[in-house]
Order: structure tokens, then sequence, then C-alpha cells
């Protein structure tokens, strides 16, 4: 009886809400990043003894750290450092997963069995710990945490890429272009990629938002960014020793992570919600025939 | 009965089987004969009607047709050329010669591209040399020769109806002015009134064009509708063959008066007591010995339990595989 | 008093163009042992019909008029007394039997489960039951079939399976919604007989909903047939098989093509089914309609009799039953 669930207004409404919210909140750190290029309240590298563990202040609005430094500028600076490395990791995953993924499900046969075994292998796993090995083996920093990151995105696109290809290459339009004497390669690139773009995209998405949590997870261990470049899982793991005695320095980078993974989860979600075909056809479709 | 014309497609014993894959570890992987020798020629401007009921193997025919599934023995030949045995560049300009139609308007139009963009898609592959204006020339025509406007082109299938798109599905199959088209159930995902509509279309243009049609269908009143020639597939053979008229009037193989026989008729004066055969269509992985009808045949003989049948000639032109022929 | 009586119906969906109005003022009446056919293409509102009559739309329609069993509203019950009617009181069949049957559950517990629900037998008993029940339904060997699963068996056979889990309560209305559709030719005959021997057995009420004519003409008494949610037709089959009235039903039947018929032109009705958000102010079929005039674009047509018991809303009928319809081809 699926053909008959009517998409209920105010759940898609919710829905719209959840992808708004979500822009709003990614679109706020993505500001935060933007600025931070150009202006800072003060330096995020400067340090200050004298005004060290401030509480928040007018000068200082989020207060300082026990070297000095202003939390709000190394927060807007971290801010910048997250994205970096959420961009470069999941545009890592993406552009060879999404390769991967595409060429198993056109390919077929024993290149389809390698490729998925070999993400197998890789999610058996878990990630953080995958990640923690690679960079223990090339060292910490925030290149090599980049490369981790990205390393571990690769099965998880490809896994996707692959289901929802074989389902398109599974569909009639497909056999048609077949028929009408396209190859492999033309139909990947015309038919399959348009077709799952969508999925890859709330994929990315939420995977963003994953890669920004496991920045800020190897840089709380000491494998991420490097001092003196501000991140904030590093901030996090500094202000433990002074949690009882300046309790922002934890707070606020905690919300910064909090803010930026929910807000970017909740754009996936809104994305998928948006792009799947499925809630957002309001028509009711009759009987299935 | 003699036929002018050359056969524009001519298959030979055509035969496929395939493995499915194994229900466990230990289970022996089943097969399935989904086509065996199956022989037929289809001569240029007529067209032959598949019959038979699902499983029967006629959608792997189609496909085996279009070689878009590969042969496990047999020949084929489309306009003289083996498209199975052609290397892959070959074939892709050879299918600018046979084209296909599928059953559902709904999957087989790439909803994510343009009308103009998905009716000239076997250009693009066929004929490179073609120019974007002479394409969307083109195009328009075709659009315009099974009823639609062309300026259609620049819409997405979803805005068209279910005989519409069928229609847009047509004139993709049109584009490159093809000898063949294979049509696999073409209406039968379609409302009464829009499938008369179709039907006709597909009348039309194989006067205007001299088209040659292979038409799979389960439904018998569309091919006597639409097809010169009738062929009555049961477990992946041909049982009987023959022209329309004779088909409808005469049928010899039991399978094919049983068919017949359970098409309802919309004339309520005579509430018919059916002959209706028992059970369905049994598992095309078994190896059967004998004739494949025999275990649902009303007229079944020892014999045919033991021995398959031989092909029989009832007239020129008409035939069937039945021992009490 | 007829034991269904249904008056009115009218069924909305919201949608955004304006609510979708699936049914539009649908009456009819059913008698005990009385078997009725409600033809029509997709989207003409058989099937919507038939799950308003189930009280199975889905959350938000809008539904009016009244549906009445043995003179109580169904309209006005609870969804708990609602669920003692579906199954008890009005089974259903439907198209896609492997869709409406729980793939991890075997046939048998599918069909007992009812029984003990409905008929409070116990364990023991509805386990005889259903293997009765099965064996009725031509599923021959009841016990093998009893263990096995929806996808072990045959079309025919699931379907043969959701009709025993139809006929276990003794309904006294069966609702059948284009049960042999997905079926081959040869299996739907099997199937047809199956239910015109149950309904004629136990003396229950059918109401066969297909688009297929040819299974309406062989299998019920009466027959309704819709058109944009509406119906345009109604009457005794044979009558209005033969005297076809308005002007729908008599396109429909030259645009069937029929066996034995050759290779003679088939006439086809023009353009499409309206939208249903959109429905034109007249006659819903007077776009399509070669007699339509000014006044069939304004005004609604109401039912007018043809024959005894047989009428159809046609504004035009004089001009439609004037020329020879059965088989008539251009």
């Amino acid at each position: 009886m699926n053909a008959f669930r009517q998409p209920n207004f105010l759940a898609l409404a919710l829905r719209r809400g959840n992808f708004l919210l979500g822009g709003v909140l990614a679109g706020l750190v993505a500001l935060l990043a933007l600025v931070s290029l150009a202006w800072t309240p003060h330096s995020a590298y400067e340090l200050d003894i004298a005004n060290k563990l401030n509480p928040p202040s007018p000068t200082h609005w989020l207060g300082t750290d026990h070297f000095g430094r202003d939390v709000a500028s190394m927060i807007m600076v971290g801010a910048r450092n997250s994205l970096l490395v959420g961009f470069v990791a999941v545009g890592t995953g993406l552009a060879v997963g999404v390769f991967l993924g595409l060429w198993a499900s056109a390919r077929r046969g024993w290149v389809e069995e390698l490729i998925m075994r070999f993400s197998d292998f890789a999610f058996a796993f878990p990630a953080i710990l995958s990640a923690i090995m690679i960079t223990a083996i090339l060292g910490p920093g925030a290149v090599n945490s980049i490369l981790a990151i990205g390393i571990f995105n690769v099965p998880v696109f490809a896994r996707v890429t692959r289901g929802s290809a074989n389902a398109i290459w599974a569909r009639e339009f497909v056999l048609a272009a077949r028929a009408a004497g396209k190859g492999h390669a033309r139909i990947t690139l015309e038919h399959v990629l348009p077709n799952i773009l969508g999925v890859v995209v709330v994929q990315a998405t939420i995977f963003f938002a994953i890669a920004i949590l496991a920045e800020a997870a190897l840089s709380y261990l000491g494998l991420g960014t490097q001092p003196p470049h501000p991140s904030w899982g590093r901030m996090l793991n500094e202000a433990q020793t002074f949690l009882h005695l300046s309790p922002h320095l934890v707070l606020f980078p905690g919300l910064a992570v909090v803010i930026s993974v929910l807000g970017f989860n909740m754009l996936g979600d809104g994305l998928r919600d948006l792009l799947d075909p499925r809630l957002s056809r309001t028509r009711l479709a009759g009987y299935p025939r | 009965m003699t036929f002018p014309n050359p056969p524009v497609v001519d298959a030979d014993g055509l035969t496929r089987h395939y493995m499915l894959p194994r229900e466990s570890l230990t289970a022996a992987p089943q097969r399935v004969f989904a086509l065996n020798r199956v022989s037929l020629t289809v001569r240029a401007g007529r067209s032959l009607g598949v019959v038979g009921e699902s499983g029967c193997g006629k959608s792997t025919l189609a496909r085996c047709v279009m070689a878009l599934e590969p042969l496990t023995a047999g020949t084929l030949r489309i306009l003289g050329k083996d498209p199975h045995a052609m290397r892959s560049r070959a074939l892709r300009r050879h299918r600018q010669n046979f084209q296909m139609i599928f059953q559902d308007p709904f999957g087989s139009l790439d909803p994510r591209h343009t009308v103009g963009r998905i009716v000239s898609e076997p250009l693009e592959a066929a004929e490179k040399r073609l120019g974007p204006d002479e394409r969307r020339g083109r195009v328009r025509e075709v659009l315009e020769a099974v009823g639609l406007r062309g300026a259609d082109m620049s819409k997405y299938p979803h805005e068209f109806s279910g005989g519409q798109r069928q229609r847009i599905a047509i004139a993709r199959a049109l584009t490159t002015r093809p000898a063949l088209i294979v049509a696999d159930e073409p209406v039968s995902a379609l409302d009464v009134s829009v499938r008369a509509q179709v039907l006709n279309l597909l009348r039309d243009l194989q006067d205007r064009y001299g088209v040659t049609y292979l038409l799979i269908s389960h439904d018998l009143s569309a091919v006597e509708y639409a097809c010169h020639q009738i062929a009555v597939m049961y477990m992946g053979r041909i049982v009987e063959y023959g022209s329309t008229e004779a088909i409808l009037a005469d049928a010899a193989h039991p399978y094919t008066r049983a068919l017949l026989d359970a098409v309802p008729r919309s004339s309520p004066e005579r509430r018919r007591a059916r002959t209706t055969l028992k059970g369905a269509v049994p598992s095309p992985t078994e190896i059967v010995s004998g004739c494949p009808f025999a275990a649902r045949c009303p007229l079944v003989e020892p014999r045919c339990r033991l021995q398959a049948p031989e092909w029989r000639e009832v007239m020129p032109g008409h035939g069937a595989a039945c021992h009490l022929v | 008093m007829s034991m269904l009586e249904v008056d009115r119906l009218t069924v909305a969906f919201p949608a955004p163009a304006g609510p979708e109005r699936a049914v539009r003022d649908v009456s009819f009446e059913l008698e005990r042992g009385e078997t009725l056919g409600i033809v029509g293409e997709s989207g003409c509102g058989k099937s919507m019909t038939a799950l308003a009559l189930m009280g199975l739309l889905p959350e938000g329609t809008d539904t009016q008029g009244g549906i009445t069993l043995n003179g109580r509203d169904l309209r006005t019950l609870d969804e708990e007394a609602m669920c003692r009617v579906r199954g008890n009181a009005i089974a259903m069949v439907f198209q896609e039997p492997m869709t409406s049957l729980n793939p991890v559950r075997a046939i048998g517990k599918q069909v007992v489960e009812p029984l003990m629900l409905h008929l409070g037998l116990d364990r023991g008993q509805a386990k005889v039951e259903t293997l009765s029940l099965l064996e009725r339904v031509g599923l021959v060997d009841p016990r093998r079939f009893y263990a096995a699963y929806p996808h072990q068996l045959s079309g025919g056979q699931r379907q043969r399976a959701m009709i025993a889990m139809a006929l276990s309560c003794r309904p006294e209305v069966l609702i059948a919604d284009e049960p042999t559709t997905a079926l081959d030719v040869t299996v739907q005959g099997q199937i047809l007989d199956l239910i015109r021997d149950a309904v004629g057995e136990s003396r229950m009420s059918l109401i066969l909903i297909s688009h297929d004519l040819g299974v309406i003409a062989e299998t019920v008494d009466r027959v309704i047939v819709m058109y944009g949610g509406a119906v345009v037709e109604q009457g005794p089959t044979w009558d209005v098989f033969t005297r076809l009235a308005h002007p729908y039903t008599r396109g429909l039947f030259a645009a069937m093509p029929r066996l034995g018929e050759g290779r003679r032109r088939l006439r086809t009705i023009p353009g499409t089914v309206p939208e249903l958000a959109d429905l034109p102010t007249g006659c819903t079929f007077a776009d399509r309609c070669s007699l339509a005039r000014e006044t069939c674009h304004s005004q609604p047509p109401d039912m007018r009799p043809v024959g005894e018991s047989h009428s159809a809303a046609c504004l035009r009928l004089d001009a439609a039953t004037a020329t020879p319809s059965f088989g008539s081809r251009r």
C-alpha cells in the first residue's frame, strides 16, 4: 500500500525547515571561515601571557586561552581549517570513490568484485582507527590527516555510487541506450551519472560533517593540524587541563564542532528529502500499474 | 505462396541458456533454458508477432535479436549480417538498422533528458556525420510522424501521458530509419483507448516507411491486428508458426488453441465454458524429454511424454511441433 | 433495502494544484449474491471506489457520501470497528498478490491468522479450516502450500492463496481489484472461474474491478462504466454490452482489438484522460467526444434511462444511440 502514502504536509514543511536550518548553520561556519581570511578580532597566533585565561569580555568576546590568544579568532581560523580538511578529504573520496563505483557498475564481473572486496576490507576497520593508523605511518600533520580521512571516504563513495548505479543500469532506458548503439562509457556519463548525482551530493554533504568531526578527533589526539595553527580539536585538547578554571575554553570550540556537524548533517538530510522523488512527488500515483 | 521480399531477420537455431546464481554454497547452480533452437524469418515490410505466456522466452528472443543478450548457439542475420559476430564498433554502427520499443513508457525514457535528446540518441551513435541542424530536422520529422509536435523536443518525459511517451519511444526507434523494429509488449502498459491509437500508429508507420516488425506480445488480439505472421512460443520453443489468418482460423497446436480460447470475449451472449488449461507454465530450468506441453495438454498421448515432436507442416507456411498434427 | 448501498460517494485528495477529485458522486446498490463489475481506464476512480468501501484510503483524503452495509453506515465507524468489517464482512483481492502477501511468512500462517482473529477459532481448528480452504481454491496438496512461502509459488498460485485469505472469514462482499491483470491468459481463466464459483457457492456478492471489457463481460451480472471519476453508464452486463449508450463506452468498445476481427482498422478515442485536478465543468468526456455540443461543455449530465435499469450520463443520448454501435468501425 506504499503508493498511497500521502506526503504529510507538516512533515514536508519540517523537512524543508531542516534543510533551511542546516543551510543557515553550515553557511554561518562557512562565513566565519571566509571572514577570517581578511579579518579576525585579534590575531589567532599572537601570545599575550598577561591576559591568559580571561573569561568572555567586550575586548575578547569568547575569552582568551592559556597563552592569552583570542578564542573567537582561533575559532574563526579553525573553521577555515576544518572546512578545508572537509573539502579536500571529501573531494578526494568523492572523485576516486565515484569513479571506482561507476567503473564497477559498468564493467561488472571481476572489476566489480575486486573494487567491492577492497572496500569491504577498508570497511572492516573502524574509521577513526584507520585514520590514526595512517597518520601514525605518515606522521601527524594537516595534509596527512586530510589524506587519512580522504582514503577512508573512498570506499564509502564507491559503495554508494555502485549501489545506485546498478539500479540505474537495470532501468529500461539504459537498455534503450544500449540498443541505440551507445557504449558503456557514454551510457555512464549520459544516463547513469546524472541520475545518481542527487544521491552522491547528499552523501557528500553528510560525509562533510563526518570529515569535520574526524579532523577534530585527529587534532584532539595530536595527529591532525599542528601548532601553531589553531584547530578546534586541539583547542579542546588543550582546554581539558583548565576545565574547572575556564570552562569557556571547552564550551566554544565544542559548540563550533557541534554547530558545523549538525549544520551539514541537516543540510544533507534536507537535500535528500528534497531530491528524493518519492517524497517530493505530491501527486497521488494511483495504483501501481 | 511466395514472398518476393528479402529477409530482414533470419534466425537459425537461436539458443540461449544461462546459469542462475547458486541458492546456497552447496547447491548445484540451476541452468535456465530460456531459448531453445528458435528459427524464424521475417521479410521486409512484414510483421511477425511472437506470442506466449510469461517465461516462454519471447522477451529473451527480442533481446537476443537486438544483440543485447549473448547467444549460446545459433546464428542470427539482420540484413545479412550477424550482430553477434561483430566487433563492438561495427555493431554499434549496424544498430542503426534495428531498433527497439520497450513495454514500459515510463521506464524506457531517461527522465533527465529532453525529448529531443532522447529521440536523437540512436542518431548520435550511428551517424556521427549528421550536423546539428540535420539532426534536429530528423527529430522533428519523426516526432511529427508519430503524431507529436516538433516543439515537444525541448520538453521532458514527465510532461507527457503514457500514450504520448510510447509515441516518443517509437519516434526514437524511427530516427535512424531502421529496417527492423523489435517491439517488446509495446501496448500492454497502455489503456484501451490509447492502445488503439498506438496500434494504428505502428501500422501506419509500416505502410509509410516499409519498416519490418518483430512484435512480442502476450495479447493475441493485438498481435492479430498488427501482424502478418504469428509464432507461438512455449518453454523457449516455437510450437506453431503461420500466417495470422491460418492461426486464427485453424490453429494446429493444442496450446495455440488453448491460448485462443482463454482470451475473454466481450460479447456476453454466450458465457462460454472455457477449456482451461491446468497448471501454469513449468519452470524453464527443467529439461523435458518429450513434448514440453505434454504436462498440460488436454490431448496428451503416451508418445508425447517420451519423444519430442518434430516440426510438421499443415500447409505451406503453416507448421506446428505436435505429434497430433 | 439492498445489502450494500453506496450513495453519492465522493473522494478527493489534497494536491498542490487543488483537490484531485478521484471519485465523484458515485452511487450504486449491491444485492446479496449479485455480481457487479466496475470497468474503466487507469485513473477513472474504480480502484479508489473500492478502497473507499474498504475504508483504506490514505490519511488526509476527503471522503463524502454514504456507504451502508446491511443498514450500518460504514463511514461513521471508527478504525477499530472498521477493522472488524474488513476481512469479516468485506474482503479484498488485489492485483499483485506478491506485494499483498507477507514475503517472510508461510502461506498457511497468513490464512490462519484472520481465522483466529475474526472467527475466534483456536490454532488447531484454524489449521484444519485453512487446509480445506487451500484445497477449495485449487491448491491441491494443501499441506505443501501451507508451509510454502510466497516466492515459492507461481503468480496464479499466489492469487489463489490471496483468494483463500479473502474467503477465510466468509465475507458478504468480495472486492476483486484487477485480480487477473498480472497473470497469464491461461491462468486468468482459472482464477476467474474460481472467483465466480466461490461467489456462487456461498451467496457472496462480488465487485469485480477491471480495465478488461472481456473479463467483465464473462464474469458479472451488472456493470458500471466509469470515466474521470464518475459513472457514465450502468446496467445489466448483457444490456450495456449490446446496447452501448454512452459515447465513451462505445468508443472503448470500438478501440479494443477483438480476436477474429483481423486487420480491420481500430477506431480510436482522440486525446487522453483528463487531469483529476482540472476537470471540465460540463461532461468530463466532452473534450474527446465527437457528439459534444455547447451544452456538453457547460452542463454536467445526469443519469438518464436507456432501458430497464440501464442508464447513462449523457446529454446527447439520442444522437449517441441513433447509430449502430457494436463492433462498428471506420
